[in-house]
């Protein structure tokens, strides 16, 4: 019996859930609770148990401080309608200036190459930010002399830390362009939010809760986001930032490349031409293989015992029957091969 | 909608009025705090949570074969006779195919088994960086045919049942195309085939065909950059992908959905197993991607009979079995236009279609879809087999 509880892929979703509960407080100018150690340490929760347990947390970090605002809006307006409006326009003017910031951040980014180390995190970037100056002088004056004295790959990676420095400024300027775009769509979902209230008053429905309003709020920005996003703007602010992350990846690669041929370890589309012959070996013999009749690679001997033993049938069902010898298809000396590793 | 909302400055009296929030504040300070207690009661619940309590994909079942990262396996069947041609069912790459048997009660995999099917499974596993270069030929014509002539062989029969799923669908599909004389019946669920649809016939939903619209607006130099860098894309950056589809969904999701569920036990395990599933995303290989965006996505081949895998046409009009066509009315992944309304696109006099009720997902684990999708394809392959 074969047991699903090993996750192979969860492993690497915990990334991207950290990475996702992160966004989420920081739209709304905050940051993530950490996610919670297991009682017992030598055994760690199952997945996802730890992430929703932080999902949690957020969720308590986040309605806090908007329980706290709305009352505040009801001793300010004790009239409800109005304590409402109050808030809506405080939480709509706390999205507008994050859309602002990251549209800002868009504009400014072309602005500051010269100084913006602040903005920019990875190391190789940095470098080739750091070497841009410097590296094109001595590139003017010294390079055929550096070419002469073996000193071609430190010039190519130079060069290439320009490039990457480039690139990834663009795709942070692409990224911020795209959250602009969607953090105004979160604005404007608060737009709709007035609207859908209205239908509700005029249904006869109320709003009872905090909860309730957040849950007409999420509809309302929902809606709006899938217009935003759907938009031929947004969408080619999408094809935009694909192509500013891969061009900035491909950079990155270059660069690792030239150090790797520098110290003699095999890059990586030497790594992929490896795995290229090899796919591509296997296909030959699985041509080979299919055209004398040969069936399959058969199933491990660990394995297969408990084939066997499923195969006898829980309810003593009888066995499969035997292919008929007139099967127009491989010839039965054949088959028997795999009828002897998978007994039926 | 901007004309609701009102300008600064106008005097809000009236409309503020007219809107029915009933908020109080005594109401307010007593949610926040049921708010409160159910937040710590949640956290300490799901600290309680046993492995075998997350547990999917419990239905009894034994690997027959396996090859690279790809395993075939046969579920034990429910019923003293069950069908004689057995089912194969093949799911999406960019999801595991646990999905069909996430919970006992939300089993599509039991369903079939107590309708008296045959059924076994591929899992096509985690691609790594090795895989890179594999083809969708590779997994239609290589995998997929390896398992169709295992079980033949393994039943005595000439020619099984093909099941396919989303992605899953589009290699069945093909294999049915390339292979027409070892399927007997084939059903495709939620399976686009004609991903141009959307365009004649734009999806009214809310994010209905975003994966459409996104994978035109790209170019197809975009997409052979993507996949030259990427090689394999990772099981971490489809589900980014997926997350992105549905931004306010998702935080709603671990937000404010979170907190209504956090009481129901039944509601609440339904959807850590959901998760883990939605954890365990695999990898998907560089070129099938490229292929699939490239010539499915962006030049819509498959429908027009033009889609070539390893040198071979797969040509629609060779689909001579009988199929039916599911699909899930609610579908925003792949909207409704892509699959649906595809008689004449097949050789077959014998099409039909099926719409059940509920999402992409939804058609395999919503209720009102389980009470649906089991019973009418056993009873389809029944009326054929």
């Amino acid at each position: 019996m074969f047991s699903d509880k090993a996750l192979e892929g969860s492993q690497a979703s915990e990334s991207l859930y950290a990475w996702w509960l992160d966004l989420i407080p920081s739209l709304f100018g905050g940051s993530a609770p950490k996610a919670p150690a297991p009682a017992d340490e030598t055994s760690p929760l199952p997945f996802p148990l730890g992430q929703v347990s932080q999902a949690l947390a957020l969720t308590q970090q986040l309605l806090g401080p908007l329980y706290q605002a709305y009352f505040q809006s009801m001793v300010a307006h004790p009239e409800p309608g109005k304590a409402f409006i109050a808030f809506q326009e405080l939480m709509q003017g706390q999205l507008q200036k994050a859309s602002e910031g990251f549209a800002g951040i868009g504009q400014t980014l072309t602005a500051v190459q010269d100084g913006g180390w602040s903005l920019m995190r990875a190391p190789m970037p940095m470098y080739g930010q750091a070497m841009e100056p410097l590296s094109l002088n001595l590139e003017r004056a010294y390079g055929g002399l550096a070419d002469a004295f073996g000193l071609a790959p430190s010039r190519e990676l130079q060069a290439a830390g320009r490039e990457l420095a480039a690139a990834a400024l663009a795709r942070q300027q692409a990224r911020a362009e795209y959250m602009g775009l969607i953090v105004g769509a979160l604005a404007k979902g608060c737009e709709g939010l007035l609207a859908r209230l209205r239908v509700m008053g005029e249904k006869g429905e109320s709003v009872d809760s905090l909860l309730a309003l957040v849950r007409v709020w999420s509809r309302a920005v929902d809606e709006a986001m899938h217009a935003a996003m759907q938009s031929p703007k947004a969408l080619e602010a999408a094809a935009k930032l694909v192509r500013a992350t891969t061009r900035a990846r491909e950079q990155q690669q270059r660069m690792v490349a030239i150090a790797s041929e520098a110290l003699n370890v095999p890059t990586r589309a030497e790594v992929d031409d490896a795995y290229r012959e090899i796919q591509e070996l296997k296909r030959e013999m699985r041509r080979l293989r299919k055209s004398v009749g040969l069936a399959a690679a058969p199933v491990p001997a660990a394995v297969a015992p408990a084939v066997a033993a499923a195969s006898s049938s829980p309810k003593g069902r009888a066995p499969a029957p035997a292919r008929s010898r007139t099967s127009p298809r491989a010839p039965a000396a054949k088959r028997k091969k795999t009828s002897k590793v998978i007994p039926s | 909608m901007s004309e609701t909302r009102p300008q600064a400055g106008q005097d809000t009296s009236s409309s503020a009025a007219a809107l029915p929030i009933r908020i109080t504040p005594d109401g307010l300070l007593r949610e926040m705090q049921q708010v409160s207690e159910k937040l710590t009661r949640g956290s300490r619940r799901l600290s309680e949570y046993t492995e075998d309590q997350l547990a999917i994909a419990t239905t009894p079942k034994d690997e027959v074969w396996r090859q690279d990262m790809v395993r075939l396996y046969r579920y034990r069947p429910t019923v003293d006779r069950p069908e004689r041609v057995p089912v194969l069912l093949a799911y999406a790459l960019v999801g595991r195919y646990q999905m069909i048997d996430l919970e006992p009660e939300r089993s599509f995999v039991r369903k079939l088994l107590g309708e008296g099917l045959d059924v076994y499974v591929v899992d096509w596993g985690h691609p790594t960086r090795a895989q890179r270069w594999l083809t969708i030929d590779d997994y239609v014509s290589g995998y997929l045919d390896d398992c169709v002539e295992l079980i033949c062989q393994r039943h005595g029969v000439d020619k099984i049942n093909l099941l396919g799923v989303c992605q899953g669908g589009v290699f069945t599909t093909c294999y049915a195309a390339l292979f027409p004389e070892k399927v007997k019946n084939l059903v495709l669920t939620v399976t686009p085939i004609d991903f141009h649809g959307d365009q004649a016939e734009p999806e009214a939903g809310a994010g209905a065909g975003y994966m459409n619209l996104w994978a035109r607006a790209l170019t197809p130099e975009d997409i052979d950059l993507m996949v030259d860098t990427l090689g394999t894309a990772t099981g971490a950056s489809v589900g980014f992908s997926f997350l992105m589809m549905n931004p306010v969904g998702n935080v709603a999701k671990y937000t404010t959905e979170l907190v209504d569920m956090l009481d129901d036990d039944a509601k609440m395990l339904g959807f850590l197993r959901m998760e883990r599933w939605i954890g365990d995303r695999p990898g998907h290989p560089g070129e099938v991607m490229r292929q699939w965006f490239k010539d499915l996505y962006q030049a819509n081949k498959l429908v027009r009979s033009e889609l070539e895998l390893g040198g071979r046409r797969v040509d629609l009009n060779q689909i001579r079995m009988p199929v039916l066509n599911v699909y899930a009315q609610g579908d925003v992944i792949v909207p409704t236009s892509c699959t649906r309304g595809m008689q004449g696109k097949f050789g077959t006099d014998d099409y039909s279609e099926l719409a059940v009720p509920g999402g992409h997902i939804g058609t395999f684990v919503g209720g009102k879809a389980q009470k649906v999708l089991a019973p009418s394809i056993a009873k389809w392959l029944r009326e054929r087999n």
